[in-house]
């Protein structure tokens, strides 16, 4: 007997729905009211989705990300859940603690709505050219000059100012590179104040060199301003790319509720 | 890798990672999240090693931002590890 419910997430209040076979595994999600916020479920056993399969969990998390994007569709918004968020029954039934604990932090929740509501995720990776920005930098008044010193030194000052050229090819570089994430990031700023840098757990090979990851959040208006600034910043030193929508997962994962 | 793969990675990664997580005694805690994230290395060909991290680390951090975002990184990078 299913004594638990899995939570995707929590929307404003609406109406019940019953969205069949739509969760995971196939599972009919449906919602449960309180105080003016609706979690969507699914019945479940008391144990966590897992498995040895990668390819089964990449299902789970799909399966799980498709009922938030279908109500963030339907509702103007979604507060997503972490994965995995189960529910079990104690003393009451699981859909009597579902209810408390709705109404125990409707307050919190309101919060959160306010932030979300009409707005996605999107991730953006900022890439550079290294070499490409090396070879430039070489190219620059000071290094040149530093490199022109070292014609007709002894071996071992022309060694030491060879170390001062690298030196300084990095300084410079680092410059840019600092420049650019400061003027960039203060752009996209002064559109949505909803922007976070991001530490992936997971890394992955790219054919480029990764300067910068970020999330926002924002409304349809916000974004294509956004995407109007990286084609604008875009240059041959550095490119980006825009990933998403997703539900907005990254600025709602300090509340704790 | 592709442009759709990223995508992915970014999307395991929110949910494995991020969302609302509820503090309540009648939860079922998954303190196995970690693992979820290891298998699914396995299932992502181009994901690279914590060694290729701790290179890419360098260029991660965001050194001149301001301080409020410098602060906010560091968090981040505090609960991620």
């Amino acid at each position: 007997m299913n004594e638990a419910l899995y939570v995707y997430g929590v929307v404003k209040f609406g109406f019940d729905l019953d969205w069949r076979e739509a969760g995971i595994e196939g599972k009919n999600v449906y919602t449960i009211s309180e105080d003016g916020f609706s979690a969507l479920v699914h019945d479940c056993e008391e144990k966590p989705y897992m498995s040895e399969d990668p390819n089964k969990i990449k299902e789970l998390i799909i399966a799980h990300n498709k009922v938030l994007d279908r109500a963030i569709n339907y509702f103007d918004g979604v507060i997503p859940l972490h994965f995995n968020t189960i529910i079990k029954k104690g003393e009451n039934t699981a859909q009597d603690n579902l209810k408390k604990w709705l109404s125990d932090n409707k307050d919190r929740l309101e919060s959160i709505w306010h932030k979300v509501e009409g707005k996605k995720e999107y991730g953006i990776r900022i890439y550079f050219e290294k070499d490409r920005l090396i070879q430039e930098v070489s190219d620059d008044k000071e290094v040149k000059e530093l490199e022109e010193s070292r014609q007709g030194k002894n071996t071992g000052l022309n060694y030491l100012l060879q170390v001062k050229v690298k030196s300084k090819i990095d300084e410079i570089a680092q410059n840019r590179i600092n420049q650019f994430k400061q003027r960039f990031y203060g752009d996209v700023k002064r559109i949505t104040e909803y922007i976070k840098v991001n530490i992936s757990r997971i890394f992955i090979d790219e054919e480029k060199d990764l300067l910068l990851s970020l999330s926002i959040l924002g409304g349809k208006q916000q974004i294509t301003k956004i995407k109007r600034i990286l084609e604008q910043k875009v240059g041959k030193d550095f490119s980006f790319q825009l990933v998403g929508p997703f539900a907005p997962y990254s600025f709602v994962e300090d509340e704790t509720a | 890798m592709k442009q759709h793969n990223i995508g992915i990675v970014e999307l395991i990664d929110r949910t494995l990672n991020k969302g609302v997580i509820l503090n309540a005694d009648l939860i079922i805690t998954v303190a196995d999240v970690p693992l979820l994230a290891a298998n699914l290395k396995l299932a992502l060909a181009s994901v690279e090693t914590m060694i290729k991290y701790g290179i890419m680390n360098d260029w991660l951090v965001p050194v001149s931002l301001d301080k409020e975002e410098n602060k906010m990184a560091k968090i981040i990078e505090l609960k991620n590890h």
